[in-house]
């Protein structure tokens, strides 16, 4: 079944959520594994989010314009011996959409997400 | 190119090895930077899921079998992305009579190499009973052989058929069908044939091995079988034999294979016929003439396969002529 255009399923929430409440506390931007943790740790959640469920909508917010990302400098990826990460960035448009959301986000059990002064 | 995910960065353990593989295997065939896009990113994330656990002081063992639940738990996810990129067409053209041509040399490597496992030994007598002491004298292993190759040959049939059937079957529905319900048939009874084999061999020994007050009992059981089995084989290899000739007529009709070697499926049909003609009189005469028939099939499947899984000439044309044709993954 298609959804309506411009609604968001819960993971997307969850991770337009996350991501907002990273930069929030001073990191601007995150890649994949960073926001499955933060979802986890949000959702106070036993199990991180599945690689393909993640990354699927990794990519369809990206392709929807809600999140933007590039690849980090190989440098520094380098310089800490690590693969290179995608960093990704909630956009004005994902914070809007957020914005339209009702909140609690669907099937979360959030920290207390307004009084931290989140998207309501 | 495809970006290399060994070397100091990876994350120990078989768990991330699986995961990188899987993702490797799902994006199979994706344009290049999709490809390495999602390779790389699967590939970071493990590190950084191993780093981090790592230094929360989770067990190596913990860390694998999260990797792996995040895995499973993401593999349909995965599929849907990669169905919604193109499904599995993307970039993979594999030209569908060199598929057929591998499982017709499948066929007839799987067909040869049973002959020579199956234990049939011309100083034998005929009969029932010497038929179970021939079956007796197998090793175990060569039975076992026998079996798997019968069920190599099988799945060479059912797979080969199928995969006929849908090359030709806009050129020549009715007589691709046919050909590919006899050679499908065939590979079914193979199935079915391998199994009666491979149980009239355990009865045997057990035949051998029991007592005196058992043996009458086995005895009936495994002659049971090799009943069944004598009925069953010569129906499967008339099903291949009719398979292999609609096969051959349609194929050469359509320039896949030369023309030439329908003298070669001529000469069999001959054979065939001439054995059920003989099969009145003495068996050697009837036997001769399939063992001829046989052997010339096996000859058209062994040019014809070759012929179709290295071009031949007519490989690529027979793919540009059918664009609408089905293509495998892989790399063929």
């Amino acid at each position: 079944m298609r959804r309506k255009p411009g609604t968001l399923l819960p993971i997307e929430i969850a991770i337009l959520y996350a991501g907002i409440d990273l930069r929030r506390r001073g990191q601007e931007q995150f890649h994949g594994y960073a926001i499955a943790r933060e979802i986890r740790d949000l959702e106070a959640a036993k199990r991180l989010t599945g690689h393909g469920t993640l990354y699927r909508a990794l990519d369809r917010l990206e392709t929807a314009g809600m999140l933007e990302s590039e690849m980090e400098d190989p440098a520094l990826a380098a310089g800490e011996t690590r693969p290179r990460r995608r960093l990704y960035t909630v956009t004005a448009l994902g914070e809007r959409a957020l914005a339209d959301v009702p909140l609690p986000v669907p099937g979360a059990n959030p920290r207390p997400l307004q009084s931290e002064g989140l998207p309501s | 190119m495809i970006s290399q995910t060994t070397g100091p960065a990876n994350p120990p353990g078989i768990a991330t090895a699986v995961a990188l593989a899987w993702v490797r295997i799902y994006t199979l065939g994706l344009p290049d930077a999709v490809r390495s896009r999602r390779i790389e990113e699967i590939h970071s994330d493990t590190w950084e899921q191993w780093s981090d656990q790592r230094d929360a002081n989770m067990g190596a063992a913990e860390i694998g079998a999260q990797t792996l639940s995040r895995l499973i738990r993401g593999a349909p996810a995965d599929l849907l992305w990669r169905t919604h990129l193109g499904g599995l067409h993307v970039n993979i053209h594999v030209p569908i009579d060199r598929i057929a041509g591998l499982f017709l040399l499948l066929l007839v490597a799987a067909s040869t190499l049973s002959f020579s496992a199956n234990g049939y030994d011309t100083r034998a007598g005929e009969g029932f009973a010497n038929e179970l002491e021939r079956l007796a004298a197998v090793s175990g292993w060569q039975a076992s052989s026998y079996v798997i190759l019968q069920v190599a040959s099988a799945f060479a049939m059912i797979v080969g058929g199928a995969v006929f059937y849908l090359q030709l079957r806009r050129k020549a529905p009715a007589m691709s069908l046919i050909a590919a319900l006899a050679l499908i048939t065939a590979g079914i009874v193979s199935l079915v044939a391998a199994s009666l084999y491979g149980t009239a061999a355990d009865l045997a020994d057990e035949w051998r091995a029991a007592s005196p007050e058992n043996e009458q009992s086995v005895r009936v059981v495994a002659r049971g079988f090799l009943v069944a089995l004598s009925f069953v084989s010569p129906i499967g290899q008339l099903a291949l034999a009719l398979g292999v000739y609609g096969l051959a007529f349609v194929t050469s009709k359509y320039g896949l294979v030369p023309a030439k070697l329908n003298l070669l499926t001529l000469g069999s049909a001959g054979c065939l016929a001439a054995g059920i003609i003989a099969l009145p009189g003495d068996w050697e005469v009837p036997w001769m003439f399939f063992a001829g028939a046989v052997m010339l099939l096996l000859v058209w499947l062994l040019i014809a396969g070759a012929w179709l899984l290295f071009g031949g000439g007519e490989s690529a044309k027979s793919a540009a002529l059918q664009p609408g044709l089905p293509t495998l993954p892989g790399g063929v």
